[in-house]
């Protein structure tokens, strides 16, 4: 049960550990609609991977400072094989047109089902590594400060801001104590005969079953124990309260900033003005 | 002085189905009270109606001088801290630091002042060095002792232990025994109501409460409440081993009836 790699904090003194929750979710947004951009018309698709390549080199670079590890990335990646193939075949199957390769006479495949593959693989991959980034250098409760923080202006229609954070912050917290106590009923259901890897489709409904209620009986249970310890020691969710956990915007998150916006800056302009680096770098070569 | 004293208290989850009985005690300023008696009998029930997490029904509960009712009662909790049995269930913080930190917020304590409540109270129950850590890395005693620094930061007059250490390992149990003993030393005045299933507990403690079916069945001082075997026997209460071994000296006609503590009983014997 403990092998749960995405979205798992990984303690370190990085620089990029260091930055602000809501800078490092801001920058994340930039990336990600960096990633959304089409660059280039159809007759210059090589200007996609241009970009992504240097978005890439950006995201490995951070990655080093952030010392977060490549490998940890191709361990998510084991999972998403199935996916690529699914959208491979996907493609394949998607009426096309324009050069293609022949395959014992009949099955077509056109170089646009390769690189729409590709394409939409180096997107996700470029998304999960960042997400890990961002979740690795960034404790849960962090992050739950600065979606709290973004939520601020929403207080004025009445959004309970900091009850959202909070339902939030012990949701993260009890994480870990459900997964030992699913872990503890899978083994005690086990020595009862319950069976959860064999067995048909509906004999293993009955094995989750088995799981199902017994966690969420005492969920339950837990979390009226929570609530009344949580009371018992003055919580009341109207009134005012004093804050442990205070943001403080510092230097190297202004510098973060400017430099994130720069570079997004740059590349939404490449988008707009469709400029060809191929041929930039050639003009100005030549 | 009385710190707390109920009258005529009677309360039921069910309508008529009644959990606690009539019941009426006053309880002194800085004494430590031990609440004992078999599970259902109405220990915790009597315990969430005096930190008011259950509405009363009938009669009325008496903090400090002043009755309990809907609209003090978030001032008077602040006086009253409660330690639960289940470590895990009573951890609020993302580690032991925000954990402590919580009631403090609750409390509106400023920014500025809270890390050094939180080193000075992690630091009376031992934990100065996990302070980072999460709940899933402590063990169960260690979690106790932080739901104690949480209650104790809050700085209660009463704090009330309901089984606190009912699923801790006879370690743990032996630990947060220590710390309670030691955080009354520290502060007289404190008055600890404990509820427990421990008889030598209770035995060790100034006075003792017994619930028996919502009633109260027994109140007094230990060596009091002792004596009455037949009366104990008759709820099936087991009896605490001084008295035991004092009764059994005394079939084979060695008086020792006098006697309070172990450490007498052997000095007396040796003679």
């Amino acid at each position: 049960m403990n092998n749960i790699s995405i979205g798992r904090y990984i303690p370190y003194n990085s620089k990029i550990h260091r930055l602000d929750p809501r800078l490092k979710l801001f920058a994340m947004v930039l990336f990600m609609v960096m990633i959304f951009l089409r660059f280039g018309g159809t007759d210059t698709n090589y200007m996609d991977f241009i970009i992504y390549g240097i978005i890439a080199i950006v995201i490995l670079i951070i990655m080093a400072i952030s010392h977060v590890k490549l490998s940890m990335l191709f361990k998510q990646l084991k999972s998403l094989w199935f996916l690529v193939l699914i959208l491979f075949i996907f493609n394949l199957i998607m009426p096309n047109d324009g050069p293609y390769f022949l395959i014992f006479n009949t099955i077509k495949i056109y170089h646009k089902a390769i690189y729409d593959t590709a394409y939409i693989f180096i997107r996700l991959l470029l998304m999960i590594s960042l997400t890990m980034i961002l979740t690795s250098t960034t404790t849960p409760l962090d992050l739950t400060y600065a979606i709290e923080w973004y939520l601020l202006p929403f207080k004025i229609i009445k959004v309970p801001t900091h009850e959202i954070a909070m339902t939030i912050s012990i949701a993260l917290r009890f994480i870990p104590t459900l997964l030992d106590e699913t872990d503890r009923i899978m083994k005690a259901q086990a020595s009862r005969g319950v069976d959860f890897q064999n067995g048909k489709f509906k004999e293993k409904v009955r094995a989750i079953i088995s799981l199902i209620v017994p966690l969420l009986v005492s969920a339950f249970q837990r979390s009226e124990e929570l609530a009344n310890a949580m009371e018992a020691r003055g919580y009341n969710p109207g009134a005012k309260r004093t804050r442990y956990r205070v943001l403080k915007w510092k230097l190297l998150d202004t510098f973060a900033l400017i430099l994130s916006l720069a570079f997004f800056g740059l590349i939404l302009y490449i988008c707009i003005a469709k400029i060809d680096l191929v041929v930039l770098i050639t003009s100005i070569v030549g | 002085m009385n710190i707390l004293s109920i009258k005529d208290l009677s309360f039921g989850y069910e309508k008529d189905k009644q959990v606690l009985k009539n019941i009426s005690l006053d309880i002194e300023e800085g004494k430590y009270v031990s609440l004992i008696g078999h599970n259902g009998s109405g220990k915790s029930t009597l315990a969430k109606l005096i930190v008011g997490l259950l509405e009363l029904q009938s009669g009325s509960i008496e903090v400090f001088g002043e009755v309990m009712n809907g609209k003090n009662i978030y001032n008077l909790r602040q006086n009253i801290g409660i330690v639960f049995q289940n470590p895990d269930n009573q951890f609020i913080g993302a580690t032991v630091r925000d954990d402590i930190a919580f009631g403090l917020e609750n409390n509106c304590v400023p920014h500025d002042q809270m890390d050094e409540i939180i080193n000075e109270f992690a630091g009376k129950v031992n934990m100065l060095e996990f302070l980072d850590k999460e709940p899933t890395r402590l063990s169960g005693g260690q979690k106790q002792r932080v739901a104690i620094a949480g209650v104790l930061a809050m700085k209660p007059k009463i704090i009330i232990f309901d089984e606190a250490t009912a699923m801790l390992d006879p370690k743990g149990k032996k630990e947060i025994r220590e710390y309670i003993l030691k955080m009354k030393q520290e502060d007289e005045s404190l008055t600890i109501i404990s509820i427990t299933h421990d008889i030598e507990e209770a035995y060790n403690s100034d006075e003792v409460i017994i619930l028996n079916d919502g009633e109260l069945y027994l109140k007094g001082k230990p060596e009091e409440v002792f004596k009455n075997e037949d009366k104990l026997k008759e709820i099936n209460l087991d009896l605490p081993f001084l008295t035991k071994l004092k009764n059994s000296l005394k079939k084979h006609n060695v008086d020792v009836l006098n006697v309070k503590t172990m450490e007498e009983l052997v000095n007396k014997l040796c003679q």
